[in-house]
């Protein structure tokens, strides 16, 4: 008997107990304590801010692809880092794990992601204005169309994705998109940006001018991608609208080296601002992901100068060879011409210079150059020529000598900046890819003995330039084809 | 993800709005059976579950997406199988009874149908160590893929590409073909004496991809158990055995212990290696190769060499207990008093090299389904007493 009076208790306590707890009854509907969920953001202007900083986040991620593949199989740089090697001799598996374009469609969806919710902030918020809406929008742009340029110079067809994925409703599943196609979005997607971007608002804080797209640097990737598509009037005169800006000029030849020690020169129009603090994690990925381009005396340092690099520096002449130190002086040499190493710490927050006023200058010469203009494009070369020591460029009438001309001087400038393989396949595909032939034999060239004579019979090919789809992109999503080339 | 002096912020997935529960239809068909008064009872039970909306987590998304993973309701998967249950009262007299029981199922998996731009896959068999598992419409879940192993080069003369019926491959200098692995690297590796041996299926002179073959899955094709029961006067011996056959092990353990890749400690198989040419035997060479250097062979791919027959019978449980009746009892005023003593986990009989071949699945299906020999379950022989008042 008194064991049931104590079972009552117990069943006293619990009743008791469901009533507390009774106000739990949207316990599945808890918010988790630690993270952000969407409904809460996109609410203020900290929000938008903080979306776009993840953007630039993941832009600085991509910079070590961007750099490598803008490299990886010219003839600048030799020793491609772990599973570039066989990229760069043409040897291209689409299993390699090199082969990813991950990253850069992060970037695109993250970019997709403010433009799609930014309205919503300046719904929300009344100190988030229209200006820094479009200010914000421009930039999303920027970086998305800078992402899409990459992808389809090195892939050439690739899903073009303007919608982000914001749920599991959203089509995951992207069929290619072309050339084409791809081109002209990024075109009137840098055209919209244009007239919404900041222009000299933050000239004095130099880190958010350089480090920020504005007007200038989204006129410069114009001026790039017309170049590309071979809209060469156009080119002009997007890079005849950085010059008139007045904001930019060519670092002297004494002091040219600053451009990358201490970097954000008055030459730098699109720098993305690295940082060593320790806490933020913002250091430059080109260190921090080849471990061995620090470890440059041991002799397997990756990027050792390439024949080209060789062939274009034959003495000490010309600055830029920086008296015949490592090819990659550039990224931790103190000065060019003392043998100083920076510190560790100056040499992974030097900036990644994506754009700078050489470009325009070089961009603009190539453009007049195919114009006709040889003798105007003359006076863009010597420009660059002549801060980095070297004689005018003169008595040029010949333009296929002068298109050659301009393409050294660009190897010259941006010697590993991550420019060259463009620069290659730029002049490649000019009209229909009249000068395939060209690419061909440096491809050849460049691949191990052993597979040249096969590889002969392939660089007419002209997708062989191109990358193949990733091996895991094709298993994960059936709309996509692969490139024909590397059809098994 | 930050920028400058911006503290940058991301989502960290997809929002997810279409998650739901799984549904699942099952259809039974049975029979309960008892016969001669109660002493044969049989019940049987054939099933077909199919699960509706089946949960997918993680389901590899492409990454034009900006993101990798997603959970998702789709698909339809199978499960079909018998189950039977016996008791049969062989002896009953008096004082004395003897009872057995069995039971045994026997369970079919299989995957109907998938999102159509769904796969599995994980593993790199390019690698050592990593089997292929995939899941595709047809197959169970839970299915591997690897080598198939073929011993070891006894001589780097042996080490060529073969045709279909076994003859040398030779090149365009007439001599054999070297056979190779097929991996994406800045040189291919070349096969050597001592070098482990893997099935050519499709004779290229590679082994790679296109020669993995399906080596199994974890399921059991019948599970069950029975035992025994003896009374006689207040004495009662009960016994049980459990049963799995059919299943598909990796021992990873063995895998690791039998590598020579590194500073784990080997087991004493790797006393038979290859060690010079020549030398006949199934484990490859030891190849730890120095600093500086990344080539550890190849020696231990996923392949069948490590994936080992799970079946068992296992003896369960013995036990023995002596009741003191109730005349006893109401001498020394308790309700009831037993006495036993009971053995667990007696004895397995089993081929499987590891420790313990009842291996628990894993959490999800993507997950390989290795041994790593976790602590088996122990031996215990347990006395008691039981008193009721």
């Amino acid at each position: 008997m008194k064991k049931l009076l104590v079972d009552r208790k117990i069943i006293a306590i619990l009743m008791l107990a469901s009533f507390f707890f009774s106000s739990c009854e949207n316990w599945l509907d808890i918010a988790p304590e630690k993270d952000l969920i969407k409904d809460n953001f996109w609410k203020k202007a900290d929000d938008a801010n903080s979306a776009l900083a993840a953007v630039y986040g993941s832009l600085r991620d991509v910079s070590l692809e961007n750099f490598i593949w803008g490299e990886c199989r010219a003839d600048i740089a030799v020793n491609m880092p772990g599973n570039y090697t066989p990229i760069s001799g043409s040897d291209i598996d689409p299993e390699n794990d090199a082969i990813n374009w991950s990253k850069y469609y992060r970037t695109i969806n993250l970019a997709n992601t403010l433009l799609y919710y930014s309205g919503e902030v300046l719904e929300n918020d009344m100190s988030f204005t229209q200006k820094m809406k479009d200010g914000i929008d421009a930039e999303a742009l920027f970086i998305r169309s800078l992402s899409y340029f990459y992808l389809v110079r090195l892939w050439k067809e690739v899903p073009l994705i303007l919608n982000p994925s914001i749920s599991d409703t959203s089509n995951l599943y992207y069929a290619k998109s072309t050339e084409a196609v791809i081109i002209k979005q990024i075109i009137s997607d840098l055209l919209i940006a244009k007239d919404k971007a900041y222009t000299t608002e933050f000239l004095n804080d130099l880190e958010y001018f350089k480090g920020r797209a504005n007007q200038y640097s989204i006129m410069t990737l114009l001026a790039d991608v017309y170049l590309w598509n071979q809209q060469y009037e156009k080119c002009i005169e997007c890079c005849d609208y950085v010059i008139s800006s007045g904001l930019y000029s060519l670092q002297p030849k004494d002091t040219w080296f600053e451009i990358y020690n201490p970097c954000n020169s008055v030459e730098g129009i699109f720098e993305l601002q690295c940082r060593d603090d320790g806490t933020t994690n913002q250091t430059n990925p080109i260190y921090t992901g080849i471990p061995t381009l620090i470890n440059l005396t041991n002799g397997q340092a990756a990027f050792g100068k390439g024949p080209k690099y060789v062939a274009l520096f034959p003495d000490n002449s010309d600055k830029r060879y920086c008296n015949g130190k490592t090819s990659l002086w550039k990224y931790v040499g103190l000065n060019y011409d003392e043998n100083l190493r920076r510190s560790v710490v100056s040499e992974r927050d030097a900036n990644v210079i994506y754009y700078r006023y050489a470009d325009i200058l070089l961009m603009k010469a190539e453009a007049l150059n195919e114009l006709g203009r040889v003798a105007e494009a003359q006076s863009f070369v010597t420009q660059t020529a002549e801060r980095a020591g070297m004689l005018p460029v003169t008595g040029i009438t010949d333009q296929t000598e002068m298109r050659n001309i301009i393409l050294d001087e660009r190897a010259k400038e941006f010697a590993l900046e991550g420019k060259r393989w463009f620069d290659l396949l730029r002049k490649a595909k000019m009209n229909g890819f009249q000068n395939k032939r060209e690419l061909g034999d440096l491809l050849v060239n460049l691949a191990d003995a052993k597979s040249q004579a096969l590889l002969k019979s392939k660089v007419n090919d002209t997708m062989m330039y191109y990358l193949p789809i990733p091996y895991d992109e094709l298993k994960r999503n059936k709309n996509l084809k692969q490139n024909p080339f590397y059809e098994r | 993800m930050s920028y400058m002096d911006i503290i940058g912020v991301r989502p960290s997935g997809i929002e997810l709005t279409s998650l739901r529960w799984e549904t699942i239809e099952q259809t039974n068909l049975g029979f309960d059976m008892t016969l001669y008064n109660g002493r044969i009872n049989l019940i049987f039970d054939y099933y077909v579950k199919t699960t509706h909306d089946l949960y997918l987590k993680d389901t590899k998304i492409p990454t034009t997406s900006g993101f990798s993973t997603l959970n998702i309701n789709d698909g339809e998967m199978q499960n079909r199988g018998a189950e039977l249950y016996l008791d049969y009262t062989i002896v009953k007299t008096g004082n004395f009874q003897f009872d057995i029981n069995v039971n045994a199922a026997t369970n079919e998996n299989v995957v109907l149908r998938l999102p159509e731009n769904y796969s599995i896959e994980t593993g790199n068999v390019l690698n050592n160590g990593e089997y292929l598992m995939k899941v595709q419409p047809g197959d169970p879940l839970g299915g591997f893929y690897g080598y198939q192993y073929l011993g070891v080069y006894s001589r780097t003369s042996d080490a060529v590409a073969t045709d279909a019926v076994g003859d040398p491959i030779l090149g365009l200098d007439g001599l054999p073909l070297t056979m190779q692995m097929g991996n994406v690297g800045a040189e291919k590796y070349t096969f050597v004496g001592g070098d482990a041996r893997y099935m050519d299926v499709n004779h290229d002179g590679k082994i790679d991809r296109l020669d993995v073959v399906y080596l199994g899955d974890l399921n059991p094709r019948y599970t069950g158990g029975g035992g025994a029961r003896i009374s006689y006067r207040n004495l009662t011996l009960n016994s049980f055995f459990t049963f799995k056959y059919g299943s598909k092990i990796i021992n990873q353990t063995r895998m690791y212990a039998e590598n020579m890749s590194g500073f784990d400690n080997q087991t004493r198989a790797v006393n038979s290696r290859w060690r010079k040419e020549g030398d006949v035997t199934d484990v490859p060479r030891a190849l730890w190769s120095g600093p500086g250097t990344t080539n550890y062979g190849y020696n231990w791919l996923g392949s069948d060499r490590f994936v080992e027959d799970g079946s068992f019978i296992r003896f369960k449980t013995l036990s023995l207990t002596y009741n003191f009746g109730e005349k006893f009892c109401d001498k020394i005023r308790v309700n009831d008093l037993k006495i036993y003593v009971t053995g667990y986990n007696l004895y397995t009989w089993t081929r499987y090299s590891g420790q313990d071949p009842d291996v628990a699945p894993p959490s999800k299906p993507n997950i390989l389904p290795v041994d790593n020999n976790l602590t088996p379950p122990s031996k215990r022989i347990l006395l008691g007493i039981n008193i009721t008042f």
